[in-house]
């Protein structure tokens, strides 16, 4: 978070690739990164999730909502460099 | 139903519910579960080995592996001598969570496995035993 504010940062980038397995305190905590992030004015977005972890996301019930994903580390980067349809938000035009 | 094999795995520490997940894993992969069933299967064992750490005070999970004949199985059984459950309904709702949780463990754990059952007593503990068939 001390980076975000010494940076300026307006996007955080979370890769998950490495989990093969995320269970409902990860998402917790990467849901609250998220929130943090927002509140200082930076997107976040999660990369590289593995399908087999989606579908076992999504029959647990964990949503992550207000957390953009990405197929992979730079396709999360163009998204972040774009700014948020949903939310009119704030990213940095190319 | 006949366990061909079965395994205790103490519950205590955050290490041990790492360990969980590895033996959740391991066995499902014997059994011959795809990738989706093994990623549910260690989700759903990750998160009723939390619990049971965090809610029942630290307890067991036991590991069987179930042959039907037809039907080949995992069972997996988690135990703690905890305050218990006092309302099972309430603690299988989506969301509900007497901690600072998303109250996603009961009720998720259940839609990831193919078995589920709650056994819970007051002040003298809990038991989930839970199945998966492949």
């Amino acid at each position: 978070m001390g980076q975000i504010r010494d940076t300026s940062a307006t996007g955080v980038l979370i890769d998950i690739s490495a989990l093969d397995v995320v269970d409902s305190f990860i998402g917790r905590t990467i849901g609250n990164i998220a929130a943090m992030a927002r509140i200082l004015g930076a997107e976040t977005v999660v990369t590289g999730m593995r399908p087999a972890v989606a579908i076992t996301l999504v029959e647990l019930g964990l949503s992550l909502e207000g957390v953009r994903t990405a197929l992979d580390v730079q396709r999360g980067m163009e998204m972040l460099q774009r700014p948020d349809p949903a939310k009119g938000g704030r990213g940095r035009h190319p | 139903m006949a366990a061909i094999r079965s395994l205790d795995h103490p519950l205590r520490s955050d290490e041990d519910v790492v360990r969980a997940r590895q033996l959740a894993r391991q066995w499902a992969i014997e059994l011959g579960f795809s990738l989706v069933d093994q990623t549910k299967i260690v989700t759903a064992a990750s998160e009723l080995a939390r619990n049971t750490i965090l809610h029942g005070g630290g307890g067991a999970m036991r590991l069987e592996m179930l042959d039907e004949g037809a039907r080949r199985g995992l069972r997996l059984t988690f135990e703690d001598q905890g305050p218990g459950i006092v309302d099972i309904e309430q603690a299988l709702k989506d969301g509900f969570t007497t901690g600072t949780g998303l109250g996603l463990g009961l009720s998720g754990s259940r839609r990831l496995m193919s078995e589920f059952a709650i056994s819970s007593q007051a002040g003298l503990g809990t038991r989930i035993t839970t199945v998966r068939w492949r």
